[in-house]
């Protein structure tokens, strides 16, 4: 399993450059989206005023300099 | 340590400091708005990881984390979709002519030290332009803060009249190049202007192997005028677009390595729910002068690598500059952590916030 993994992340991107492009952009995009998910579900369970659903930030959105 | 060997970039890292390395990048992202591929890039060449991988790497680490980045403050209200669109719109075509001028100062073997000096240049000049910023607005007193602040700047750019100033698009009619930002709090602006701005940030992210956020964010503060949490959200959508297109092209010559992407996500992931959730938490004014002194430490650590290519003893001077931006970053992340929940058990959290801005600030005198 591990050989076979190694052998595809060595040989796949010589051969087939575009496609690896494509897929290392899809499965890190893809990746963190689940991680986003995963980490705002656990938080809102545990640590909910780290979660983006504990109230807004209306009041520092005012802070800037304009 | 847990040692993993890395089959693309060809080296055996600990998993420990890869996890560290992506928590400290996310705190510093998400609370900053910007890429971190400066700190990225100097983490992993210490690590040992060749630096065409750590260009590579870093950039496909920046995507990720500024998508999860992005969906945060978007939850948040942070982002301004639209005027992420127009600076898009001139960073895309600024990227490609970046590339062009490295191609050129390449062939005149000039290109490594002229991105140097100029990184150095400007990220000095930024930082101590916010620090100073932040040192006289706090000495000023409400009523001498209008005189002197730097949202005149902003009102200025802002009433800039830019010809022409209605453009006939065919098979349609004429439209105006001004435009409004709502969500930014700006009722009328040139549309060049957002334009220029991208194209400078693209510029800046194409010479440089940045995602160009580090320039961004300030300039979309202090020149255009938007309020910080806006602006770390607005920044952070249009690095999902330069750190996309840097991903490609680096995957592209097989110079990334995806699993060490996705063990510093993973990581990465966490640092940046709390370094968002910071910036709820903790003043606008207290986010930009520790954003003033990364940025400085970046261009102290990138003055110390160009020194150590023209001196003696030049791998342990680079080795010290990496370990310096490393340790710094790492003090910021601790401070950032201690300021949420400090703010956080203070009475009311946010209202305590909001009083502290109104007196700090440079709205305060407008």
């Amino acid at each position: 399993m591990n050989e076979s993994l190694t052998e595809f992340l060595t040989t796949f991107p010589i051969n087939n450059p575009l496609l690896w492009a494509l897929l290392v952009m899809v499965v890190v995009a893809g990746i963190s989206l689940v991680l986003f998910l995963f980490w705002e579900v656990l938080l809102r369970l545990r640590l909910p005023f780290v979660s983006s659903q504990f109230g807004s930030s209306k009041d520092n959105n005012q802070s800037g300099p304009c | 340590m847990l040692e993993i060997e890395f089959a693309n970039a060809g080296v055996e890292i600990s998993l420990v400091l890869l996890l560290l390395l992506g928590l400290m990048v996310g705190v510093l992202s998400g609370f900053f708005g910007v890429g971190g591929g400066f700190l990225i890039t100097g983490g992993l060449i210490v690590f040992g990881v060749p630096t065409p991988f750590a260009v590579g790497t870093g950039l496909t680490l920046i995507m990720g984390s500024s998508i999860i980045n992005t969906l945060k403050h978007r939850h948040l209200g942070h982002v301004d979709f639209k005027l992420g669109l127009i600076l898009v719109s001139g960073t895309i075509p600024a990227l490609f002519l970046a590339e062009w001028l490295i191609n050129s100062l390449e062939a005149a073997g000039l290109a490594g030290p002229v991105i140097r000096y100029v990184y150095v240049v400007v990220l000095a000049v930024l930082g101590l332009f916010i620090v100073y910023d932040f040192l006289r607005t706090r000495r000023a007193t409400v009523a001498q803060v209008g005189e002197i602040t730097t949202a005149r700047l902003a009102q200025r750019v802002q009433s800039l009249k830019i010809p022409p100033h209605s453009i006939t698009i065919p098979g349609y009619r004429r439209v105006p190049t001004y435009v409004s930002f709502p969500a930014s709090g700006i009722d009328r602006i040139s549309v060049f202007i957002p334009f220029t701005v991208g194209i400078g940030a693209g510029l800046f992210a194409g010479l440089l192997g940045a995602g160009g956020g580090t320039v961004l964010m300030p300039v979309l503060i202090f020149v255009l005028g938007i309020p910080t949490t806006i602006a770390i959200g607005t920044d952070l959508f249009q690095i999902i677009i330069t750190g996309s297109m840097g991903t490609f092209i680096k995957s592209f010559n097989n110079h990334v390595d995806p699993v060490m992407v996705v063990i510093m996500l993973s990581s990465a992931s966490l640092g940046s729910q709390l370094g968002t959730a910071a910036t709820r938490y903790v003043a606008a004014s207290r986010i930009r002068i520790l954003f003033g002194v990364t940025v400085l430490s970046g261009s102290v650590a990138v003055a110390m690598e160009q020194a150590s290519r023209a001196s003696w003893g030049g791998e342990a001077l680079s080795t010290a500059a990496s370990v310096l931006l490393l340790g710094f970053a790492g003090v910021i992340c601790i401070m950032i952590a201690v300021m949420m929940v400090v703010a956080k058990r203070g009475a009311g959290g946010k209202q305590a916030v909001g009083r502290l801005e109104t007196r700090n600030t440079h709205e305060a005198g407008d």
